[in-house]
């Protein structure tokens, strides 16, 4: 466990500095309110539509290849670490596994599921 | 370090995974502009080279398996069998890829009538029955949830492709939805065994079973519920009307047999296995289960205007039928179910392929209206419906009739042998069901042959691929029916064979 | 000690954060946000278990790229609050609420009396290494199936997700 005290420490100076930071601006930024302020958007814009926009399903498909590629890469890591263990076993028993989601990735962009259009 | 791996064990399935991982690619090829035969393909011969592909797949598949039948029980990994290749998952792989066989056979026109021929469908269609034959052989859970997630994950999809009908949508969503949840529960079920015995395999949380302890039943009830969702018994049946009522009817004739043949060869091994010690409590439950499927499937099924949907409901009501025989627990009550799933598939199949010929258009005509008059247009279409009704209601002598007879006569064996009333009445009740089924099974040959057809309609005409099917259910209906013996006693020693070797075999 | 302060504190993060996944339901996009929090305190506890590899997926996988989908998914549906209908049905509302309050009442002390002793682990266990020496020998099948299944859900997403498939 003791590994992970630089991570905690890491943890609770963030924590603190950030609090720190929004500490100090309510101490001591000056403190003035008007219309243009007050609007949600930035620079003083008038806000024209609804920040709740219907994304393309385009986007979708694009978060999905995501997931299945990551998790894919998951299933690297391991697999890297024990190579020199596995040999030629290993080898191949990734070889497999890699040739399968790369006819996925083959078909995925030859039928255009990667174009935008 | 390096497992000793024995990869003939797999050979049924090496030809069902070649096609599905090379499906996927060999559509997107042929749709290509320039192929690398240099001439395009259109959409009609890319779907038909595509199931004949498939078909080749299955077929090579099913050789193995019949062979395989034969021989010796195998395991992948000796060191840590994740499958069993024994006499029961090479039977009912057998019946799950003849299953698949015909359902190729069925979509080839009937994905042009419905204007969604698209070759993914066989691609996906592979990658679910390779799931299923994982299924009926997975020895331990992570394989058993592997499966049945790789059986499912493909099903979803099809069950919604019919891409632009609204009810197509509706079943992919809720199958999506209720599958999942189903998915949750066994997995919560399995992490509970888990921790509790400490092993994922079935033999050896058999042995540490402990049916005193609540812990240890709860995770085994939780492993039924999620199985009874996946073969939709009542009462997690809910889903499956609607479902095989939306989904393009190739899609549910598929969904309808092989998915039940898979989960229950999981079902069974389950029980038989992991979950032996705690035998007793959990058929009380599957009793009750059984009876429950049976009534309310027969019932609800008689009031149905949608054949598709009726067939959900006769489904159910099969369901209950096969439970008895898991019920019952004995060589005969396995040989009896394993001999009944194969009958089910054929007489199911049939019926399915009969509504998805008249499809038309690219709308379905599955209202029970929309028969009338078959018997004059097309009389061999009107012949194998009739059969498989008649199979389904268990008339004899069609082979539903042989299935149903040994189905009750195992539970009335059991019962004497044990002195137990209640599988008495549980052949008692499937018997009193199969009488209410009459009356909605009955009805389908009724308004083939004594309803005249409206004078607009014309059903479409069975292509080749279609009467292949419609001829291989009528023979399998026929024959099965006549020369069951030898068939049964085969499978008596299949299950005497795989229960043998399940309960010696540990890790 | 310090490992008794780690779990209560990101189990009582994990149990509020999943009350506020559920509680959400006007707005979906706050219900995502918690399930971050929530995975993010899973995957300490995976690591307090020296499961340290799940723990790091958990971030990666679950936190980082799920929990996106979800979102795109929210995005996608653009749901508003009233859409949602969750104010029908109370009575079952309630009556599920209870049969859960009691099955848990009944379960936990259940699940936690009777659970087996820890098993002890060496230093390796749950690290990388220990993790790919089990996977690609002796779970190898279960690890190539998860490799079709990958490809089912491809083909899957671009069957129902593409707007043109021909």
């Amino acid at each position: 466990m003791s590994e992970y005290a630089g991570l905690g420490l890491f943890i609770a100076l963030g924590t603190a500095l950030v609090l720190m930071f929004v500490l100090l601006t309510t101490l001591l930024g000056p403190r003035l309110r008007f219309a243009e302020k007050q609007e949600p958007f930035e620079c003083g814009e008038h806000q024209v539509v609804s920040p709740y926009q219907r994304f393309n399903v385009k986007f979708y498909m694009v978060a999905l290849s995501f997931i299945i590629f990551d998790v894919e890469m998951v299933f690297l890591y391991p697999w890297a670490v024990v190579f020199r263990d596995l040999g030629w076993f290993g080898f191949f028993a990734m070889l497999i596994f890699l040739f399968v989601l790369t006819v996925g990735l083959a078909y995925e962009w030859l039928k255009g599921g990667l174009d935008w259009n | 370090m390096i497992p000793q791996i024995d990869i003939g064990a797999l050979g049924p399935m090496l030809p069902v995974a070649v096609g599905a991982i090379l499906l996927p690619l060999a559509e997107v090829l042929m749709a290509r502009k320039r192929t690398f035969l240099s001439r395009p393909f259109t959409q009609e011969r890319r779907g038909t080279f595509l199931a004949v592909a498939s078909l080749l797949c299955l077929v090579i598949a099913l050789i193995i398996s019949v062979n395989g039948l034969l021989g010796p029980s195998r395991v992948f990994n000796s060191g840590n069998p994740m499958i069993v290749m024994d006499g029961v998952a090479h039977f009912l792989n057998i019946v799950v890829l003849l299953g698949a066989s015909l359902t190729v056979l069925g979509s080839v026109k009937y994905l042009a009538d419905i204007h969604s021929n698209h070759g993914e469908y066989y691609a996906l269609l592979m990658s679910s029955v390779l799931g299923m034959m994982f299924l009926t052989s997975a020895s331990n859970l992570m394989m058993l949830f592997l499966a049945l997630e790789l059986m499912s994950i493909p099903l979803y999809v099809l069950a919604g492709f019919r891409r632009s009908s609204l009810r197509s949508n509706e079943s992919a969503l809720k199958y999506f939805l209720i599958g999942s949840f189903a998915s949750g529960i066994l997995l919560y079920g399995m992490a509970i065994l888990y921790g509790m015995t400490g092993s994922i395999s079935l033999a050896e949380i058999g042995k540490r079973f402990d049916p005193e302890s609540a812990p240890h039943l709860l995770g085994a009830a939780l492993v039924v519920v999620g199985l009874g969702f996946k073969i939709s018994s009542v009462p997690f049946h809910q889903w499956a009307p609607d479902v095989y009522e939306g989904a393009p009817t190739s899609v549910t004739g598929f969904m309808a047999t092989t998915v039940k043949v898979a989960a229950f060869g999981a079902l069974m091994r389950v029980l038989a296995v992991a979950l032996e010690p705690a035998a007793e409590l959990l058929y009380g439950a599957l009793w009750v289960m059984a009876v429950l499927s049976m009534t309310l499937g027969n019932v609800m099924a008689i009031i149905q205007q949608n054949i598709k949907r009726m067939l959900a409901y006769s489904s159910i009501a099969h369901v209950g039928y096969l439970l008895v025989g898991v019920i019952v627990g004995t060589l005969d009550g396995y040989a009896a179910v394993l001999f009944y799933l194969l009958v089910y598939t054929f007489m199911t199949i049939g019926a399915f392929t009969v509504v998805a010929i008249l499809a038309k258009g690219g709308e379905d005509r599955d209202r029970v209206e929309d028969l009338a008059g078959l018997s004059q247009s097309r009389p061999l279409m009107a012949v194998v419906m009739t059969l498989c009704m008649f199979a389904l209601a268990g008339i004899p002598p069609t082979a539903g009739f042989m299935g149903k007879f040994h189905l009750f006569r195992a539970a009335i064996e059991r019962g004497i042998e044990i002195g137990d009333t209640s599988l008495f009445w549980l052949a008692i009740i499937g018997v009193l069901n199969s009488a209410i089924s009459l009356a909605y099974y009955l009805r389908v040959p009724l308004v083939m042959y004594f309803r005249d057809a409206p004078p607009t309609s014309d059903p479409d005409v069975p292509g080749f691929f279609e009467r292949v099917v419609l001829l291989t259910c009528l023979a399998a209906v026929v024959l099965l029916g006549i020369v069951p013996d030898d068939i049964f006693n085969v499978l008596s020693q299949t299950a005497a064979s795989a229960q043998h070797l399940l309960l010696l075999q540990s890790p | 000690m310090t490992e008794q302060v780690i779990f209560y504190v990101s189990a009582f993060v994990a149990l509020i954060s999943a009350a506020g996944v559920v509680l959400n339901v006007r707005n979906t996009l706050y219900a995502a946000l918690c399930l971050v929090i929530t995975m993010l305190s899973l995957a300490v506890l995976f690591i307090l278990l020296n499961a340290e590899f799940i723990g790091v997926l958990q971030v990666m996988v679950y936190a980082g790229a799920i929990v996106v989908l979800f979102l795109f998914v929210i995005m996608l549906l653009n749901i508003r609050g009233g859409d949602m209908g969750a104010d029908r049905q109370p009575v079952l509302k309630v009556i599920g609420t209870l049969l859960i309050v009691g099955a848990s009442v009944k379960l936990v002390p259940l699940l936690s009396e009777s659970r087996r002793a820890w098993p002890e682990v060496g230093p390796e266990f749950g690290t990388v290494r220990a993790i790919g020496g089990t996977l690609y020998t002796d779970y190898l099948l279960a690890f190539e199936i998860a490799g079709v299944l990958l490809l089912a859900g491809i083909v899957g997403a671009v069957v129902m997700g593409k707007q043109r498939i021909d």
